[in-house]
This record gives structure tokens, C-alpha cells and sequence, in this order.
């Protein structure tokens, strides 16, 4: 049980990056959607006992992380939105070292773990290949199983799939998808459908708080019969952010597509839309 | 477009923090150079030139520039210049730098001429950081020219802007090939190494011109200019962009152009670098693209154990600290830079331990030391770059995120890091290891020492290595800018490699300092570990404080600032961190309090202006006492107990004191050293002590009845020597050793009457402590002084009987002749009389000696030495034998019947003549390795030798009163004695070599004379190259001049007339009336010019032309004359009169073929040489008889066109 209460953090260049956040995230994958500079990564390091909040606590099964910062770790799988990797170093050998950094002391058993790894995340055949060489998604796979070392109870991954190919992206989340069990998996993303797709808990992020907690099935289901669209011209768009509680305009065959929230039927054009997941993202974060 | 992408550059790098902070850091560092300089800190002595050389005259200003240039200023070089484009590359701009219309040179002129830009104005720091100190209230105005602007831009000018454009092209070009940052640190190292070597191997007199061209910093070029610039001329003169320094110039900038386009032709707008190798890429299978499910199953992985236990940390430190030094190890610029380095040793081998171009045997002390020197620069750059590259490495390869979130305590990290960095050490000291014995074994020389050279390199050089990786991850640890790491430490260890001593006085205070240690084949490391570990220990301690602080702030995580880091060090998890800092520090404190006690309880600590404080108090209390009677020796009788393992000595006497006055003495005066303990002073008559200084041991016995003149008294003492710990420097000779005791009687013994060699000698630093101007010596016609000779006051010739012990297994030496030896209580003493007068002046060697015995005539001539030291005891004798032969023939019968050479420990290179006993160095002479084959290496150990046994002449037989000038009467005869001895052995060649390298030495000593240059009559005892250098090239040519006979009946003569006479004593105008009677008139002003004034030629051919007469050959030739006469601030001033100057033809390069004296008038002469043989070349003064400023100008080859040959053939 991951228990974040009254969590803020403002960066010294002014920059209120977390306000009073609480969240309680059990077992299970946990999905944090916002957008870009919402608060995520901060949250996601913070929790990762990388960096420490101005105020308010994270607790772990009953312990203050930021007092106990090596205990958390020792219990933590992290796979950081951003990392660089050793040029000419393996995978192999950068599992290695990490292993025995994550404790696995017995070279046998480290072996055995680094073997079945990256057989697990497909990366048996390059493992001789120098990190540098990866692609993205061989890149992400390797944090994943970096992440795995030591049987984590608590695992973070910080916008996994952002600039994965639609194959890699599914892949990654099957995987992903694999691990949830029995443990705490935070998948912090932008993208609306990974959290569709993985998680049965979720926090809606925006500007340093959350906005919106909860089951997204259930979440979706509170918006039913009240999402309705149309379409307009682009210039119209204005006139229907003013006149209605939109919740997103798209493009749709050159044309604009325009996403309100209403609990009555606003007429005037608008046909009812099944909510989707997409929805709530928008609507909390316009 | 190049505009805008300088000015661009140039804000953002004013934006930037480090760029004030290097300025700042640097203006502080040489505003407080400045004021040490300028002598702002009295207690402090910081001397970088001679005492009259002001602070800030030209010379100083562009040297400190140079100096900031050269060691700090290139880490800035590297940081600015060295990543203008890397960083393009690092935060990925690149991409869209490379996809702009801007043209590449644009691009990389742009980024060049900004970074240079703002480096050259960071490099201007030192010039206001001098200016502000040299002008700020603090400094003494005796050290201070007045202000001139000019030498502050022209040494930019000239020297920094030129040097860091030849540092900036490098790296430059050096990062547009590589684009690697590592390789930009690898040329910085092959740089400084190159240029160091080459100016160590063009450093020979021959190749000043190469080497000044070479010297891509400049510095040979410009001490080409400055090379014998007097007191007068360094203060009022500036280089000038002319001769040599220019060439340099031109020559240097051109090069750092063509690097520049080299590096500008390599560079492309691609994302990787031109490929530097010549093997084909593979090519990949490629990549199915078809669509694999994850099967991923995490129940399949295998269940494993963790611990997070101390023993499995310890684990996966090993681990770690494995990977670190494997990652050291198979990073391919360590192995080329180790490659390098074993190049680089392999070429100083050729340079070890050069004496007068002669090496030395690469006995395995030499070689470590010299290697260890050679290399100690990589190895402090590479650990101060790895320290900032392996500490920083996950944050430059972003892996930081992963790695700083694993369950791993800081120390592991820290600790690994260390692992490697030491590694990296240890594998360099290695370098020197390996070439060290290759060295070994490719000269022949198989007495390998493998042991020494582990216990050198890893027992005492790794621990001051490893400090300072320990601080140099310490600083890069907490600083947020992996450069400006570089720089402090780099600023920090030039720091307390030089001004550190001076100002903080106490290795208590200087980090990572020890008393010193040095090998010696006799004594091994003797008592120097003892106090070497103790040091070691006590910043051991330090480091530990500064690791476990390192390791508790290590930067974890995204936004570490240091108070925040403070807070999670504060964490009670850290408690045993805490812990081990509190036990460092215990230790610390400790070991400092048992140093303090050591060196400023049991033994005396005075700072050098204590210690002056000291000596004007002395001079301040007794001066009055000088002149007042006392009585002198005339007999010795002692008994010398020298105890080498405690490093006490004993001893028990009689001397018998004369009065020699015309005046009753009713007290004597008593001084000894002031460290001694004194168990018995009394007097045959009874006296009283009146004064007991312990201060300085300075006693007063007042006599019940007065001495009469002519009276006898004896004084009975027992006086002891006792060593307690240590001492806060380096104790070498002078005190008992374990092996290789060398003391003479000033260090134990009493003297009689006020020794004004107490006295606070040095002019400018009587200024500074309130003193009156003192004489640097007598006047040479003070009739009082005559009565002294210049060894000591307190005796004339006394006779001389000694008994002294030491340890069964050694041997222990007096002057006179072993009368008896035997075993006594576990001693073994000798028994030593010696049968004639000698002076009061005598040494007592203890050693286990082997002893080597020849005999010439009836004289037996002894060398005693360390076994293994057989190299040149051939030489020494032969010396020995050719000096009796010469000495005896041409002076005066040899006064004892034997001749003994005593080794001892090189801790300091000099030998010395003490009566039929010299003690002669281990570190000259026993391991010279002369090549015979070489005819212009000199045979030193033949030359000391003999110069050491003229000296039982010139001192021993003959010695001079206390005046101006009686030095050279034992030094430079001694010279002449040793010169006659060599040019007898040796080819003219071999003299050649030596009389110039005299010349070098004394051209360049006499231009950094601190009080004035005296002409070589009236020469003071502290000026060594008067004495030595220029007496021997004088004397040798008034051997020349006059006629080896005629110079040598004068010196029979002088000797026959003053041998063991005194008092009164001899002056040097004695022997230059003698030499005056066997000089002819017109060679009189030749004796004026060589003893009464400094006498300066410049002697040069102008042109010649060979050509032939029948059978001769005819030389016509021009040679240009000038002579002129120095003062003592070494100003010139033309002397009108016309001279006698050799002119003489070679056959070859190096054979005289013929020469001849001929009367030049000042300005050009036109002589014409007649020769049966086809000259090569023709030498004005070919066998370097004059003084003569320029030699190279001395000579014009000659070129034969034979005329036949140049009409058209029919």
C-alpha cells in the first residue's frame, strides 16, 4: 500500500511542480495520465526516492519513504521516463551490474535471473550488443527487465511507451501487463489508451494536482450520456468553446470535431457519443 | 552567419556561472601570488628570481602568466574550447544545428573564435590579479619596480594569447576529429609530455636553437633571450618578439593553423564521427520486422536470494570495483596513454641522471625516481580527470536515473569508484615497473631489485597518489560542474605543491606531506619510513574523513544541492558513516598531536623567520664580543662514540687552547650547537660561567687567573648528540645514520670565541628584520682578519688524535692513521693519529664499508665503499694516482701517506677534503655510468676526484686569511689542479665539453647574483660560480696565456711561501703578485683582467674564405672583437684596449688542427691562416679560454671551391 498525503514540491526556479497531492494506490497497475508538465515525472521521482518534496509524506506499507529512502529502493523497480545508457557496454553486462547492485550477490543466481530477463523481454539474441545500438523499443524493454531485478513490490514506469512504434508500444504493454500482480505498478503516461488498456486504478494529473481519481471503467461510466459531438467548421470552434462546456475539438476530415459536456441533450446539432477514456482525460485537464 | 552564432556563443557563456568563477578563481590565486611575491608576508620567503629582482619586473610577470597558462589555464582551454562542439553532440542541439543553412565554417569558426574569446578574457585574470596585488597597500616597495602597463600586454600579447591559441587549435581540432572528450584529455597529456620531453632531450647546451623552436609554449625560446640578462636587465627588460621567440612564434601559430584545418577538414555535419578505421563494418542481420507477441511470464523468472547484508555490500563493492577497473582497462585511451608513457620512459632512460652529459647507472633507486618524476604528471592529470569521468559517468550517460534509485548505500558507490580510480594508479605505477626493468636489462645492468621497486612504487608512492584520487572524487563530488571540479583541484594541487609550504610553514598543515624519504643504496629508506608512515597516517585519517564526507554527500537523485545532501547525510541511517568520520578524525587529531610533539616538543621547530628573529637576537647580544681576545686551539684530543642504530653520538675531549694574543684573557667564550646536551664543560684553571645561554649554548667561563699571552689552558668537555623522534623536515647528513654516518666537528663539537657564521648573512633579509647592511665578507686589506684563516677562528694547525667507536659491523674513520683498532664491550673502536698539523676542520664516517687498497709511490690510496658501488673505483683510483702524479710534480710534496675516499648516502651530492680523508657522495660519482666510448662525455668521477685531492694542497696545505676573495685560493686552484688532471687524460674534445658547460654555468649563475658580483680576486665564499665555474675556465687559460710552466712556478712559488703558514694567512693578491713575476708585460692586463675585473668578450667570426696556394691552404678571415668590463650590477661598458685571442683551424668537426694567438683590436680584424691541411672549419678562441657571451657565433665552417672546377670544362 502506497499511501502520498499532502505532497507538494515547488522547484526553485518557481515552478510548482506537485500541490497537495494524496493519493492511496494499492496493488495492482496504477495509471497517472496527464499531460506534459503536469506533475508526473516529479511525482514518479519523488516516489522513486529521487528527489524529496517540499512537504507532505510517502509512506509504503508503513514506512516513510523519504526517511528510509534505502529501504524503499530495495523494494523498487524503476523505469525512468528518460535514461541514457553506457556506450559499448551489453545488456548483459549492465543487467549484471545492476543486479549485484540490487543485491543479487550470488553469481550463479545472478546468471540464471540475467538469462531468463532477457529471454523474457526478447533481447536473448542481442545481448551481446552494445546498449548504444538500441532502438527505442529494445531500449525500453531492457529498462523493463532492469526494473524487474529483485522482485520489486513496487514498480514505476515513467511514460514507457512515449515515442514507441504501434508494435512496440503493444508489446511493451503486454508486458507490462504481465507484472501487475501482487504488487504496486505506477504507469505514468500521456496516453489515454495505455491506461485503458493496463490499468484498473487511475489519477488524472494536471498542473501539479489530481484532478480525478479512480476505476476508468467506472470513471468512463460517470460520464455516460453526457458526451455528445459535432461536427463544425474550423472557425466555429470559438463560438462553441465559449457557448458550451467543450471538452475537446479534433480535427476530423478537415473539418473540426467538437467534444461537449452536457447532462442534458444540448440540441443545436450535437449527437450523443459513448464516453471513452479520452474523454475524461480532456475534460479534466481543459 | 558567423557573426551571430560569436555573439550567440559569447551570451550564453556570459550566462553561464562558470565562467565568473574560473575569472574570480583565478584573479584571487595570483592576487595572492602577487602579494607573496611582493613580499606583503615577510615570514613568508618566496623567491621566484634573484633577491633584487622585483615582483613584478617583466620577467616575473610573464613567467607567473606562463606559469597559469600552462597548468591551469589549459583545464579552462578544455572546458571551453574542447567542448565548443561537443556539446552539440551532449545535449543533442546538433540535430538541429546540422539541418540549418549555416555553412560549416561558419559554424566552427563561429564556435572556435567564441570560446577562444571568452577563454583569452578569463586568461586575463592573472594580469589584474597582479596589478591589484603588486599595487595594493601590502607589498614592500623595496620589491616593486613602478607600474608600467606594457609588460602585462605584451606577455598577453605575446605569450598568452599565442599559447592558448596553440592549446585551443589542439583541442579543437582534436574534438572535431574524435569527438570524444577523452581523447582532447589524451593529446592535453601527450602535449605537456611532449613538450616536456623534447625540452629534456634539446636541453643540452648543443641544442638550445632546436629546442627553443620546439618548445610550443615558448618558455626555451624566451630563456634564450633571457639566459644571461643581469639584475639590471631583468628588471628594465622585456622580451621582444624577436630572433628565436619570434621564429617560435611563427612557427607555432602556423602549426596550431594547419591543426586547426586539419581538424576543420575532418569535421562533417553528421551525427558520427569519420571513421578512423580501416575495417569494414559488418553488416547486422537485419531486423524482422514481423510482429512478435511478449511472452513475457514473470512467474518464469527465477526466484533469487538478495541481501543487503555488510558482507553482501562488501560483495557487490568487489563486484563494482571489479567492473570499474575493467571498464579503466579496457578503455582504449588508458592503454594508448600507457603506451605512451612507457615510450616517453624509454626516452628519458637516455637522460638519467645526467651530470656534464653523462648518465648515470640505472640503478633501480634512479630509475624509479626519475621515471616516477617523468610520469607524474600523466598520473596526476589522468586521476584527476578519471576522478571527475567516474564520478560523473552515470550523470553524463543519463544512466544516473536508474542507478542513483538502486538499493545501494552511497559508500559502495563511493568506495568502487575509488577502487577504480586507484586501479588506474596502480596500473600506471606498473609503467613504470615494466619499463623500469626493461630499461634495466636492455643497458646490461642485472642487479634487478624487484622488492625495491614494489616497496618504492607501492609501499610509499601509492599512498600520496591515492590521496589525492580521495580528493579529487572528494571535490568532483560536490561541485555541480564537472570542470570546474577539474580546475579547483588542479588549482588545489598546484597549490600545495609549491606556495602551500611557504605560507603554511608545517607539513602538519600541508595536505598529503611527509618529511621526505629518500632511498639511499647505504642507508635504504634509514629513518625516513618511520616518519614518512606517521605522516602518512595522520592524512590517511584526513582522506578517510574526506571519503566518508564524500560518500555521505555523494549526489543522489535529480536536484541534490548541497544543504539538501546535508540533510540526508543527517539521516540517522548514516550513523555508522558518522562513525568511521568521528574514528578519522580521532586518528587525525591523534596522529597530528603525536607529530606536533615529535617535531615542535622533542625537537625544536623554528619557521626560516624564527629563525632569523634568532640569529639577529644572537648578533643583537654577542657581536660585541668578536673582537675580543681569545685564545685558539692547538691540540684534539676526543673520543667519538657514534651509536648508528639510535642515531646518538658521544663524545669526550681535550682541547688544548693557546693564547696566541698579546693580551691577558680572563674569559673565554664557549658556543655549541644548541640541540646538544652538555655533560661536562670545565677548564684546566678554574673558572666560572657567567653566562649560560641555552638558547644558543652560548657560555662565558670567567678564569680565576687571566691567560697570559702565550699561555696554555685545556678545556675538557663530554657533549652528546641525541636523536629524539622526529623532526619536522629532512634530517639527512649531519646526524648519526643507520648506515653511512658523515658528521663533522661543527656539529658537536665547542668553539671557541663569537662564530659569526650564527649571523644573519643574507642583505635583504637583514633589511626586513631591522638589521644593518653587512659586508659578505671582510675587505681584502682588513690586517686584522689576517690572523684568521677562512675555515674557522678558533684554531690555526692543531694536531689531531681521535678514538672513535661505533657497532661491531661497521667501520668508523677520522683523519690520521688507524693506530689501532679493537673490540671493546660490544664496540669496535679505532684509533686515529694524525702525525702533521692539520686544520681545525675534521669528519668522522660510519659505514659498513668495503675497502679497496692500491698504493702510488708510497702513498696508499683507500676507497671505502658500499658493496655493489664497484663501478668506478678504477677511475678514482687512476684519478688519484694521475692527481698525486701531477700535484707532487708541479706544486709541492703530498703532506700525509695516504689518500682515503669514503662513501656516503646521497642525501646530499657533494664530496668533500677533510686531512689524507674525503668523503665523496654515493649519488656522484659511484654510479656515473661514463661511455669511453663517447668523447664528449665527461669522466666526473675522475674530475671530482681529482678536484677533491688538489684540495690537500689548496686548503690543506695552502689556505687563504678571512677576506674578500680567499676561496678561491682552496676552490678555484682545486679546480686548476683537476682541470691540469683531466686535460692530461682526456681528449681536447672531452675539455671542450666541459669548459662549456662551465661557461653556461657561470653566464647564467652571474645573471641571477642577488647582491653584487664580485671581480674573481676578491670573490665572496657564497659565489660558487665565481669560484668554480669562471675560476676554472680562468685559470685554465692563464695556463694557456702564460705557459704550463710559467702559471705552474707561480703557484711553487705561492705554495713554497705559504704552505701550513699562518697566521698571518695568505690573500689572493699573493698569488696574483706571484703570477704577475712569470707574466710577461704584455700580458699584464690579461692578470688585471682575469683577477681585478669582470672581464666579458664577444668574439665572433664574421666571415671566412678558404681557398689555395699551391700547397697551402689560405684562410682569410674576418673576425669581429669586442671586450668589456662588467660591474657588479652587471652593466657593461666597452674596454678600448686590444687583446690576445686564439685563433685556430679544425680539421674535422671536433679535431683542432692548429692554433695561434694573435693581437686583435676592438671591432674587425682580418687575419690570414696558412695551413698544410684542408681546414673544415675556422674558431675564433677554439679552446674556450675566454669569457665569451655568444659560442655559436665563434665558428664559420668553410666551404672550398676549387676553381678549376668552376670553369665550364672544355
Amino acid at each position: 500500500m502506497l499511501q502520498i498525503a499532502n505532497l507538494s514540491k515547488t522547484y526553485p526556479n518557481g515552478v510548482r511542480a506537485l500541490s497537495d497531492v494524496n493519493l492511496d494506490i494499492s496493488n495492482g497497475m496504477f495509471g497517472l495520465l496527464g499531460p506534459n508538465g503536469a506533475g508526473k515525472s516529479s511525482l514518479m521521482r519523488t516516489i522513486a526516492t529521487l528527489q524529496d518534496a517540499d512537504s507532505g509524506t510517502i509512506t509504503f506499507n508503513g514506512m516513510d519513504v523519504s526517511k528510509n529512502k534505502q529501504e524503499l529502493r530495495k523494494v523498487l523497480g524503476y523505469l525512468p521516463q528518460e535514461f541514457g545508457v553506457y556506450p559499448k557496454v551489453s545488456a548483459e553486462e549492465m543487467l549484471h551490474y545492476i543486479a549485484r547492485l540490487k543485491g543479487v550477490s550470488n553469481d550463479n543466481e545472478r546468471k540464471e535471473l540475467v538469462k531468463a530477463l532477457l529471454e523474457q523481454v526478447n533481447l536473448y539474441n542481442h545481448r551481446n550488443k552494445s546498449l548504444g545500438g538500441y532502438s527505442g523499443g529494445m531500449k525500453q524493454r531492457f529498462g523493463i527487465a532492469q526494473a524487474l531485478i529483485g522482485n520489486p513490490k513496487l514498480i514505476i514506469v515513467d511514460e514507457p511507451t512515449a515515442g514507441l512504434d504501434p508494435a512496440e508500444r503493444l508489446r511493451f504493454n503486454n508486458l507490462l501487463s504481465e507484472i501487475g500482480e501482487n504488487i504496486i505498478v505506477i504507469l505514468s503516461t500521456h496516453i489515454v489508451e495505455d491506461v485503458n488498456e493496463l490499468c484498473n486504478d487511475m489519477a488524472i494529473i494536471a498542473g501539479g494536482k489530481v484532478v480525478q481519481r479512480g476505476n476508468p471503467e467506472e470513471l468512463v461510466l460517470g460520464l455516460q450520456n453526457r458526451i455528445w459531438i459535432k461536427k463544425v467548421r474550423k472557425e466555429e470552434v470559438a463560438f462553441y468553446q465559449a457557448e458550451y462546456k467543450m471538452v475537446l475539438a479534433k480535427l476530423s476530415g478537415g473539418m473540426m470535431m467538437v467534444y461537449i459536456n452536457s447532462e442534458t441533450d444540448p440540441g443545436n446539432g450535437f449527437v450523443a457519443n459513448k464516453p471513452t477514456l479520452e474523454d475524461i482525460y480532456f475534460s479534466n485537464i481543459s | 552567419m558567423f557573426g551571430s552564432i560569436f555573439a550567440f556563443e559569447v551570451r550564453r557563456s556570459l550566462r553561464t556561472l562558470s565562467t565568473y568563477v574560473y575569472f574570480v578563481i583565478l584573479f584571487a590565486v595570483t592576487f595572492l601570488v602577487a602579494l607573496l611575491a611582493g613580499g606583503a608576508f615577510p615570514e613568508v620567503n618566496f623567491q621566484i628570481a634573484g633577491e633584487k629582482i622585483f615582483a613584478n619586473a617583466p620577467l616575473i610577470i610573464d613567467a607567473f602568466f606562463g606559469a597559469v597558462n600552462n597548468y591551469i589555464g589549459t583545464i579552462i582551454i578544455v572546458a571551453l574550447v574542447g567542448n565548443a562542439v561537443l556539446n552539440d553532440f551532449r545535449n543533442n542541439t546538433y540535430t538541429m544545428i546540422f539541418t540549418t543553412p549555416v555553412s560549416k565554417f561558419d559554424y566552427l569558426l563561429g564556435r572556435f573564435s567564441a570560446s577562444m574569446f571568452i577563454s583569452l578574457i578569463i586568461l586575463s585574470a592573472p594580469a589584474f590579479g597582479m596589478m591589484l596585488g603588486y599595487s595594493s597597500p601590502w607589498v614592500n616597495p623595496d620589491k616593486i619596480g613602478a607600474f608600467t602597463l606594457m609588460p602585462y600586454v605584451s606577455t598577453y600579447l605575446l605569450t598568452t594569447i599565442p599559447n592558448a591559441l596553440i592549446d585551443g587549435t589542439i583541442f579543437f581540432a582534436v574534438s572535431l576529429i574524435a569527438r570524444d572528450i577523452f581523447v582532447i584529455w589524451l593529446s592535453l597529456i601527450i602535449f605537456y609530455v611532449a613538450t616536456g620531453v623534447s625540452s629534456s632531450i634539446f636541453g643540452s647546451l648543443d641544442n638550445q636553437t632546436i629546442a627553443a623552436i620546439v618548445d610550443p609554449m615558448g618558455n626555451l625560446a624566451k630563456r634564450t633571450i633571457s639566459k644571461y640578462w643581469s639584475t639590471y636587465d631583468k628588471n628594465h627588460l622585456q622580451y621582444t618578439l624577436s630572433a628565436l621567440f619570434l621564429v617560435n612564434r611563427l612557427v607555432w601559430l602556423g602549426i596550431s593553423a594547419i591543426v586547426w584545418f586539419i581538424g576543420y577538414s575532418f569535421f562533417s555535419f553528421s551525427s558520427s564521427p569519420r571513421r578512423m578505421s580501416f575495417r569494414k563494418p559488418k553488416i547486422g542481420e537485419s531486423v524482422k520486422l514481423t510482429f512478435v507477441p511478449s511472452f513475457f511470464k514473470k512467474s518464469e523468472l527465477p526466484v533469487v536470494s538478495r541481501s543487503f547484508t555488510d558482507t553482501s555490500n562488501l560483495k557487490s563493492l568487489w563486484g563494482l570495483s571489479i567492473n570499474e577497473c575493467l571498464n579503466m582497462w579496457r578503455n582504449v585511451y588508458f592503454r594508448i596513454i600507457m603506451l605512451f608513457g612507457m615510450l616517453l620512459l624509454f626516452l628519458s632512460s637516455t637522460q638519467l641522471g645526467k651530470l656534464y652529459d653523462t648518465t648515470v647507472l640505472p640503478v633501480t633507486y634512479i630509475v624509479v625516481e626519475q621515471f616516477g618524476g617523468t610520469i607524474q604528471l600523466i598520473i596526476v592529470i589522468l586521476t584527476i580527470m578519471f576522478g571527475g569521468e567516474l564520478v560523473w559517468r552515470a550523470r553524463d550517460f543519463k544512466m544516473n536515473n536508474i542507478l542513483d534509485s538502486l538499493p545501494v548505500p552511497n559508500w559502495v558507490f563511493y568506495c568502487s569508484k575509488l577502487a577504480g580510480l586507484v586501479f588506474m594508479q596502480i596500473l600506471l605505477l606498473g609503467v613504470i615497473f615494466s619499463s623500469g626493468v626493461i630499461v634495466q636489462l636492455f643497458k646490461g645492468y642485472t642487479h634487478l631489485e624487484i622488492f625495491l621497486y614494489f616497496k618504492y612504487l607501492y609501499g610509499y608512492r601509492l599512498i600520496d597518489l591515492m590521496m589525492l584520487a580521495v580528493l579529487s572524487i572528494f571535490v568532483q563530488a560536490l561541485v555541480k560542474n564537472k570542470y570546474l571540479g577539474y580546475f579547483i583541484v588542479g588549482i588545489f594541487y598546484f597549490w600545495n605543491g609549491t606556495f602551500a609550504g611557504l605560507v603554511l610553514k608545517q607539513n602538519l598543515f600541508i595536505f598529503s606531506s611527509d618529511p621526505g624519504v629518500n632511498y639511499s643504496d647505504m642507508n635504504s629508506f634509514g629513518h625516513f619510513s618511520y616518519a614518512f608512515f606517521v605522516y602518512k597516517l595522520y592524512w590517511g585519517a584526513f582522506c578517510l574523513v574526506l571519503a566518508v564526507l564524500s560518500s555521505l554527500l555523494w549526489a543522489r537523485g535529480s536536484e541534490m544541492s548541497i544543504s539538501q545532501r546535508l540533510d540526508e547525510a543527517m539521516n540517522k541511517v548514516n550513523k555508522r558513516s558518522w562513525a568511521v568520520m568521528i574514528v578519522g578524525v580521532v586518528v587525525f587529531l591523534g596522529c597530528g598531536s603525536f607529530i606536533y610533539y615529535n617535531t615542535n616538543v622533542l625537537n625544536k621547530f623554528e619557521t626560516e623567520w624564527k629563525q632569523e628573529e634568532a640569529a639577529k637576537a644572537f648578533e643583537l647580544k654577542y657581536k660585541k664580543f668578536e673582537f675580543s681576545p681569545q685564545p685558539k686551539i692547538t691540540d684534539v684530543k676526543l673520543n667519538v662514540d657514534i651509536f648508528p642504530y639510535t642515531r646518538g653520538l658521544r663524545s669526550n675531549g681535550v682541547f688544548v687552547l693557546k693564547n696566541k694574543t698579546n693580551f691577558n684573557i680572563d674569559s673565554i667564550h664557549v658556543a655549541l650547537p644548541s640541540t646538544l646536551l652538555i655533560h661536562q664543560l670545565n677548564f684546566s684553571i678554574s673558572s666560572q660561567m657567567v653566562v649560560n645561554d641555552s638558547q644558543y649554548a652560548y657560555r662565558i667561563y670567567k678564569l680565576s687567573s687571566a691567560l697570559k699571552p702565550g699561555d696554555t689552558i685545556s678545556l675538557n668537555f663530554d657533549v652528546e648528540m641525541v636523536t629524539k623522534g622526529f623532526r619536522e623536515g629532512f634530517t639527512g647528513l649531519g646526524t648519526p645514520l643507520d648506515n653511512g654516518t658523515f658528521v663533522n666537528n661543527l656539529s658537536f663539537l665547542p668553539n671557541i670565541g663569537y662564530d659569526k657564521s650564527y649571523e644573519l648573512t643574507d642583505n635583504t633579509h637583514r633589511k626586513k628584520h631591522g638589521l644593518g647592511y653587512r659586508k659578505t665578507a671582510n675587505p681584502i686589506n682588513d690586517t686584522p682578519a689576517l690572523q684568521y684563516n677562512t675555515f674557522v677562528h678558533d684554531a690555526d694547525f692543531i694536531t689531531f688524535d681521535a678514538t672513535v667507536s661505533t657497532v661491531p659491523d661497521q667501520i668508523a674513520v677520522a683523519p690520521g692513521y688507524l693506530q689501532k683498532e679493537w673490540m671493546e664491550n660490544g664496540r669496535r673502536y679505532f684509533h686515529y693519529k694524525m702525525d702533521t698539523r692539520i686544520l681545525n676542520f675534521y669528519s668522522f664516517l660510519s659505514a659498513r664499508y668495503i675497502i679497496k687498497k692500491e698504493k702510488w709511490n708510497d702513498v696508499n690510496i683507500e676507497i671505502y665503499y658500499q658493496q655493489g658501488h664497484e663501478y668506478n673505483l678504477e677511475r678514482m683510483f687512476r684519478s688519484a694516482k694521475r692527481s698525486l702524479d701531477y700535484y707532487t710534480t708541479h706544486f709541492s710534496p703530498y703532506q700525509y701517506k695516504q689518500v682515503r675516499i669514503l662513501e656516503f648516502p646521497r642525501y646530499a651530492t657533494f664530496a668533500q677534503s677533510f686531512p689524507n680523508t674525503i668523503p665523496f657522495s654515493e649519488g656522484i660519482g659511484f654510479i656515473a655510468n661514463v661511455d669511453d666510448s663517447s668523447k664528449d662525455q665527461v669522466d666526473y668521477p675522475f674530475y671530482v676526484t681529482a678536484h677533491e685531492i688538489a684540495h690537500q694542497w689548496f686548503a690543506h696545505q695552502v689556505i687563504g686569511a678571512d677576506v674578500e676573495g680567499s676561496n678561491m685560493l682552496s676552490e678555484s686552484l682545486a679546480q686548476y689542479g683537476a682541470i691540469m688532471v683531466m686535460e692530461k687524460e682526456y681528449s681536447e674534445e672531452m675539455m671542450r665539453k666541459f669548459l662549456r658547460v662551465e661557461m653556461d654555468k657561470y653566464l647564467t649563475a652571474r645573471s641571477n647574483e642577488s647582491e653584487k658580483e664580485k671581480p674573481w680576486a676578491y670573490v665572496d665564499q657564497g659565489q660558487g660560480y665565481i669560484l668554480y665555474e669562471k675560476g676554472g675556465i680562468q685559470i685554465h687559460a692563464l695556463n694557456k696565456y702564460l705557459g704550463e710552466d710559467s702559471l705552474n712556478h707561480a703557484m711553487q712559488r705561492f705554495i713554497e711561501k705559504y704552505r701550513f703558514q699562518g697566521p698571518p694567512y695568505p690573500i689572493t693578491l699573493d698569488l696574483v703578485d706571484e703570477i704577475r713575476k712569470s707574466t710577461p708585460d704584455s700580458l699584464q692586463y690579461f692578470i688585471t683582467d682575469a683577477f681585478t675585473k669582470i672581464t666579458i668578450y664577444d668574439n665572433k667570426i664574421k666571415e671566412a674564405k678558404l681557398s689555395k696556394n699551391i700547397d697551402d691552404y689560405v684562410t682569410e678571415v674576418t673576425v669581429n672583437s669586442k671586450k668589456t668590463y662588467s660591474d657588479s650590477t652587471g652593466k657593461d661598458s666597452d674596454a678600448p684596449s686590444d687583446n690576445y685571442v686564439e685563433v685556430g683551424l679544425y680539421k674535422s668537426r671536433t679535431a683542432l688542427m692548429q692554433v695561434a694567438m694573435y693581437k686583435l683590436k676592438p671591432g674587425e680584424n682580418h687575419l690570414t691562416i696558412i695551413s698544410k691541411e684542408k681546414p673544415y672549419k675556422v674558431v675564433i678562441d677554439p679552446r674556450l679560454l675566454l669569457i665569451d657571451r655568444k659560442l655559436d657565433d665563434n665558428e664559420v665552417k668553410l666551404e672550398y671551391k676549387d676553381k678549376t672546377q668552376d670553369k665550364p670544362k672544355a
